[in-house]
């Protein structure tokens, strides 16, 4: 059989155990998490809001498992699949899969288990069993297979009694007050028990609220942002690489749609270094690109700078134009800010724009713009930029996601800007604050937190 | 001509050299993105000007570009020192994502503009060490793409023939010393699974007829006279805290620590905290508890307690000038490097005999191989490799 094995995981069982501690960890003890993101219901909505979609994903990735996760330099590590081939034509991929593996609600978890959650999450995939291994087909080559499947979207769970996620992962779902309260609590998985006997998160806190009850020694975690100064409690901070999107976004059903003229001079107006400056307190990059460059390599090519000459010079080609509307969500203040910021830019080559505040707003119901704010998903660039054609509304990025030639991925991705439909900002990273008595804190990258390994010291 | 021929020579030189340093084969890939320059815009008068966005070293920068013209000029561009007028630009930028290199060319010529790509694979580096007072002294043994939970030197020594065996999750792994370096010579699997644990942890240790391994919940034994061979069984029996066995204790299978149970050279059984580690002094022992103190225990007198900040590898160390060496590691958290001291250890405190010794990566396993006068560290690497260092510690200077 003419097949190649492309990757094939190291050992059986716990070969990819994690590091650990010049001081070794401690066990037990209760974390207490705030975040702005809330999560209302287990079932996974297509576009969230880039706080409830860090916090679906920080929960995902503790309670469910994946067949493989992306370790920081990029490889691909073994998790619910010991090892994997693929055929030549890359359109088939054989998983083995580890065995004994238990859910936290008792039973094991069977390769339709995974079969199901896999299916559901890449309708275009072909997943079976085949001579005691999974395979997954399809019509075309997928060459970052692995990579795919290191997503959290690609998460092997099911529903328990009350909707809630199961899976196989260090923690389990306990307590939870819909949009306001989530419990985690330590399971024996396969891979050994989290060193925390449970997580208390406090959901849909503002960033005030988060600092104030860090200050008073309510929490260990909270996020940070780079509009707020950091608490004066003693505290670490932690950053992942610049990895939520920050953009304009046109409607495309409105008059704007049929101006690409005007949106390409709103473009050019841009101050991006202002805004990353001041507003942004030099935290992320600028960028007029829909990537940022360290999962790209090649964001530089899009240039970010003002050149109010030229946005002069195009907009002097058009006639008048009407007052735009620039929708922004009222409870983000860095969106209302950066809305305001784009209005003042505009005004100087003679656009005007009204940022007006979208949420239960009637008026607002069909703004000519919004200022959107996407959490990238994957360090995979093909994968990366497929996952922004739903909340960008631009389906043509979809064709990168089984790319791997920086070129091709390149192209699709300057073909989506063109129209300047969409025009970004800027890319921000995610910030946490933890407590002195927090230890091995972990944070990929593209933000993907390891709380199974995370401990706290004894209070003394 | 001549200044030409050894620019060349020197180029070939820089090129060769940044390619065995790196692993890569950047002049392929300045080749490769030559030729796609010289498909996106018909050659002709250009001036290159090459950014590093990247890692990369200035020497290697300065390599690339001289690959990459060579490679232009190969393919019809004819290059000039400075831009001008109906002049084409190259502006090449070597810049990288989070996994490999990706260099980008943007070409102008009047108002029209193309660009170029190539991706190239990235790899990984290392660092070094001092000492100073006793002098702590390491020496690197074997360095493995697997987990590594301990090791040891089954004749004590580093000769022509002598083994090395390695205990990881799954296997014992042999290395025999031959024509200076280690070789793994074979490789034998468990058969049998230990209790799974986040913080993996396991001992090796040589035995009168052999050598013993431990792992959470599972005692094998073995020998490698006629090839390795091991047996393994489900045990919660004591394991060595040291390869001399002076001091056992019991490992609690679910946890990362011993229990406090220990079992001395007459089988006589003390309780003491929970532990990390301990260092097996020529008398009593020193013990890292799990509150991150250490605990001194010596017949005679009422157990002491350091306190203060300690990792949790600590191993005793004997040497010609001063006995009773306590190697301590850092007590920083894994993803910080870590560095492992000679202490000397009085009633009440530790004193620092050497200077720390650094490594890259968190030290997993530190132990005093049966001699006493060597300690034995597994450490995890940044890049993932798992590296076995010899310890030994020399007077003077």
């Amino acid at each position: 059989m003419k097949f190649i094995c492309l990757l094939l995981a190291a050992a059986l069982s716990l070969a990819a155990a994690p590091l650990r501690a010049a001081t070794r960890p401690h066990y037990g003890g209760t974390l207490r998490m705030e975040t702005r993101g809330a999560i209302a219901s287990f079932g996974r909505s297509k576009v969230l809001d880039a706080d409830d979609q860090a916090l679906e994903d920080w929960v995902l990735s503790s309670v469910c498992d994946r067949l493989v996760i992306m370790a920081d330099d990029g490889s691909v590590r073994p998790r619910l699949a010991i090892s994997w081939r693929s055929d030549l034509d890359l359109r088939s991929w054989h998983f083995a899969l580890r065995p004994n593996v238990m859910l936290q609600n008792g039973n094991p978890l069977s390769p339709a288990i995974i079969i199901a959650s896999l299916a559901a999450a890449n309708p275009t995939w072909h997943v079976r069993t085949e001579a005691g291994e999974l395979l997954i087909q399809s019509d075309a080559p997928i060459p970052n297979l692995p990579a795919q499947l290191a997503e959290i979207r690609n998460s092997v769970c099911v529903s328990g009694d009350g909707g809630q996620w199961v899976g196989s992962g260090p923690f389990q779902i306990g307590e939870f007050q819909p949009g306001q309260r989530m419990e985690l609590r330590a399971f024996d998985s396969w891979s050994g028990r989290p060193f925390l006997d449970r997580i208390r998160i406090e959901m849909g806190k503002s960033l005030a609220e988060q600092a104030t009850d860090f200050q008073l020694g309510r929490a260990e975690l909270i996020e940070n942002s780079p509009t707020l100064a950091p608490p004066q409690r003693l505290s670490k901070i932690s950053t992942s690489q610049p990895m939520e999107l920050l953009a304009v976004v046109f409607a495309a059903n409105t008059e704007t749609a049929m101006r690409p003229r005007l949106r390409q001079a709103i473009a050019l107006s841009l101050d991006r270094a202002s805004i990353y400056s001041v507003l942004l307190r030099r935290q992320g990059e600028p960028s007029a690109a829909l990537l940022p460059e360290w999962i790209s390599g090649y964001a530089h090519l899009f240039s970010s700078a003002q050149d109010l000459a030229r946005a002069r010079q195009v907009r002097a080609q058009m006639g008048s134009v009407p007052t735009l509307t620039l929708g922004y969500d009222p409870g983000d203040t860095l969106a209302k800010s950066i809305a305001e910021r784009v209005a003042v830019n505009a005004r100087e080559v003679n656009v005007a724009i009204q940022p007006i505040p979208i949420a239960n707003n009637p008026r607002a119901a069909n703004p000519d713009a919004r200022i959107v704010r996407v959490r990238i998903e994957s360090p995979d660039p093909g994968a990366a930029l497929a996952s922004l054609a739903s909340p960008l509304n631009a389906s043509t990025l979809t064709s990168a996601l089984s790319l791997n030639s920086a070129d091709a991925i390149y192209r699709i991705e300057n073909n989506a800007l063109q129209d300047f439909l969409i025009i970004p900002i800027a890319h921000i990273p995610e910030a946490f604050m933890l407590g002195p008595m927090v230890h091995d804190w972990e944070i990929a990258p593209w933000g993907e937190l390891n709380l199974g390994d995370l401990w706290m010291e004894p209070a003394p | 001509m001549l200044r030409l021929v050894l620019r060349c020579l020197l180029m070939i030189s820089c090129v060769v050299f940044a390619g065995a340093a790196y692993g890569q084969d950047f002049p392929s890939a300045a080749t490769q993105l030559a030729a796609k320059i010289s498909s996106a815009m018909q050659p002709g008068d250009a001036f290159l000007n090459v950014e590093n966005r990247s890692l990369l070293s200035n020497p290697t920068v300065v390599t690339i570009r001289a690959e990459l013209a060579s490679a232009l000029q190969a393919g019809g561009w004819k290059l000039s020192e400075a831009p001008g007028s109906g002049t084409a630009s190259i502006a090449v930028e070597l810049s990288e994502n989070f996994s490999q290199y990706v260099w980008t060319a943007t070409v102008t010529k009047a108002d029209t503009r193309a660009v170029a790509l190539v991706q190239v694979p990235r790899p990984v580096a290392g660092q070094g060490e001092r000492g100073n007072d006793v002098v702590l002294t390491r020496s690197l043994l074997i360095v493995s793409g697997e987990p590594l939970l301990d090791a040891t030197l089954l004749e004590g020594k580093v000769v022509d023939g002598a083994h090395l065996l390695a205990l990881t999750p799954q296997s014992v792994e042999l290395y025999q010393f031959q024509s200076g370096q280690w070789r793994n010579v074979q490789s034998q699997p468990l058969q049998t699974s230990s209790l799974p644990t986040r913080d993996f942890r396991g001992r090796i240790a040589p035995s009168a007829d052999g050598f013993d391994a431990f792992l959470p919940g599972l005692h094998c034994t073995g020998t490698v006279a006629a090839g390795l061979s091991l047996t393994c069984r489900p045990s919660d029996d004591s394991w060595p805290l040291s390869d001399e066995r002076r001091l056992l204790a019991f490992y609690s299978a679910n946890r990362n620590y011993f229990n406090g149970v220990t079992v001395g050279p007459k089988g006589e059984s003390e309780n003491i905290e929970p532990f990390y580690s301990a260092a097996v002094l020529s008398s009593g022992a020193a013990y890292a508890a799990i509150d991150g103190h250490i605990r001194v225990d010596q017949p005679g007198n009422p157990q002491q307690i350091i306190s203060g900040k300690w990792g949790s590898n600590i191993a005793a160390l004997q040497s010609s000038c001063r006995p009773d060496l306590v190697l301590v590691t850092s007590s920083a958290d894994f993803t910080a490097p870590d560095a492992v001291t000679a202490y000397r250890l009085s009633s009440t405190e530790l004193t620092p005999a050497s200077d720390a010794v650094p490594f890259a990566g968190p030290v997993m396993s530190l132990k005093t191989l049966a001699d006493g006068q060597q300690a034995m560290a597994v450490v995890a690497s940044p890049s993932g490799r798992y590296e076995v260092y010899l310890l030994t510690a020399r007077c003077g200077s």
